[in-house]
């Protein structure tokens, strides 16, 4: 492949054309082939090759691959997505969706953005919303087709197509253009008949979109699936699913083991654990800080502040299983609060808290304004997190 | 005895040796910084979920992560580091507690 001639190529892609090898053709069309390599198919101008050995639209398709493939080998992305987008667009008047889906998301929009970045010029999300547009359309096609047989229906391309939407929304921080696509699938009878790929792909997303609207529990349930069922071979995937599995979990009550950080190269989360479960404020601020950047970066930092929130309780129920009793005098909080060297803390600050956590559940009880206690229930009065909406 | 005192033959290299060593301080901060951004690059370009190798497969390809995650620190323990730290400053402020 890397070494055919152009008349080989052509020959070939003719063959598969007329034999409707779709599988081959998009082989031929795509940039993940071999034969993108090859220098004699890396042509500027190869339009009137291309019509002389096949009819339209592929004449213009091909020749607009090859272009791209010209591109490329000068290092011009952004002349190359433009000429792997009329390859798709070709498809798309083909009707061929699932084609054109594959090559909108091929590599060259994040490499055409870099690209436009040093450039200077600032429109790198318009590149991508160009390509969710046209994603879009090949979606509504495949998700309106009403075809009797169920094995040629193009509803096959959906979940496929709304991966690569997904990746794009995520890219330009548009989640809320999710919603509408998460609908159409929750609501289609294929859900569980996609790959076992696209279906990992798809919860690791939906997954996300959950963390984000701190829709804790079905995260959860996304996110776990999609860890569970990751192909072993992708540790890559693995650790980016449990980059966001870890808060949604701790959230949630469940502290991660050492082992299971270790081994997936995510030692940043140690600390974190460890003063969370502790209730170790202190330690907490420190990690956070420390590895501030790291957090920032994949858009967890806000998240993880929220486990302040599951620290102060875990604080509290340590200061009640040490005095043993159902009322508890406020200062022993405040007590607590300037061990961890909270700022400006007093004891309105403590009932302010201990407000909060009463009414998020955490605690069960009532504050004594008279007696300046915290009262509360002989009944399990921290309930376990997992219980706790 | 002046061999002893003066810098070894190939003085260059002994004279670099020393600078080295001095700069190494500088330099591991510069590369630690470099190795960071490099990273955090990395971390930019590879910001995508990479393609599986296959559309399916069954559970003989899937890592059998059993046991990662753990409740019992919500336990009522309260014989760790942390909270005897408590326990004593809570002691210092008065509070009186029962041994356990």
């Amino acid at each position: 492949m890397a070494h055919i001639t152009l008349n080989q190529y052509l020959q070939q892609a003719l063959e598969a054309i007329e034999n409707r090898d779709g599988s081959f053709c998009a082989e031929l069309l795509s940039f993940k082939h071999p034969h993108v390599a090859n220098p004699r198919l890396q042509l500027p101008s190869p339009e009137e090759k291309c019509q002389q050995l096949l009819e339209p639209p592929y004449d213009e398709m091909v020749a607009a691959h090859l272009r791209c493939t010209f591109a490329v080998s000068n290092h011009d992305f952004v002349e190359a997505y433009r000429c792997q987008t009329v390859v798709a667009f070709q498809a798309h008047k083909e009707e061929n969706c699932v084609l054109e889906g594959m090559l909108m998301s091929e590599r060259f929009n994040s490499q055409a953005e870099q690209q436009l970045q040093k450039k200077g010029k600032g429109k790198v999300g318009d590149m991508l919303e160009k390509a969710a547009d046209q994603l879009m359309a090949c979606f509504r096609v495949c998700a309106s087709d009403n075809r009797a047989g169920i094995e040629d229906s193009k509803k096959w391309g959906m979940l496929f197509l709304i991966n690569q939407l997904f990746k794009i929304y995520f890219k330009i921080s548009k989640l809320h253009l999710c919603k509408p696509l998460i609908r159409a699938i929750d609501s289609s009878n294929l859900k569980d008949e996609y790959s076992i790929a696209q279906r990992v792909t798809y919860k690791y997303y939906v997954g996300r979109k959950a963390m984000f609207d701190s829709d804790f529990k079905p995260a959860e349930e996304y996110l776990s699936f999609a860890f569970q069922h990751c192909h072993r071979s992708c540790q890559k995937n693995k650790r980016m699913i449990l980059i966001y599995l870890l808060p949604v979990k701790m959230l949630l009550g469940h502290m991660p083991t050492l082992l299971l950080l270790k081994k997936y190269d995510l030692m940043q989360f140690a600390d974190v654990t460890r003063a969370v479960s502790e209730g170790n404020l202190l330690l907490l601020n420190e990690a956070l800080a420390k590895h501030e950047t790291f957090f920032i970066r994949c858009g967890i930092f806000l998240i993880l502040e929220k486990l302040k929130v599951i620290t102060y309780r875990n604080l509290f129920k340590k200061v009640y299983q040490l005095l043993k009793t159902y009322q508890l005098p406020l200062d022993a909080f405040l007590v607590a609060l300037k061990m961890m060297q909270v700022e400006d803390v007093d004891i309105d600050e403590v009932q302010c808290i201990l407000a909060n956590l009463i009414y998020m559940g955490h605690i069960k009880g009532y504050i004594s304004h008279q007696h300046q206690k915290l009262v509360v229930s002989k009944q399990n009065p921290f309930p376990p997190l997992s219980t706790v909406s | 005895m002046r061999n002893f005192i003066q810098p070894p033959a190939s003085h260059n290299s002994a004279g670099k040796h020393v600078r080295e060593s001095k700069l190494s301080v500088w330099e591991n901060a510069n590369m630690s910084e470099k190795k960071q951004t490099v990273d955090l690059g990395l971390l930019e370009e590879d910001d995508e979920f990479e393609e599986f190798p296959a559309e399916d497969w069954t559970g003989l390809d899937e890592d059998e992560d059993a046991h990662v995650w753990e409740d019992n620190w919500d336990d009522d323990n309260v014989e760790d580091d942390f909270s005897n730290q408590l326990r004593a400053e809570l002691e210092k402020h008065g509070y009186k507690m029962e041994t356990s």
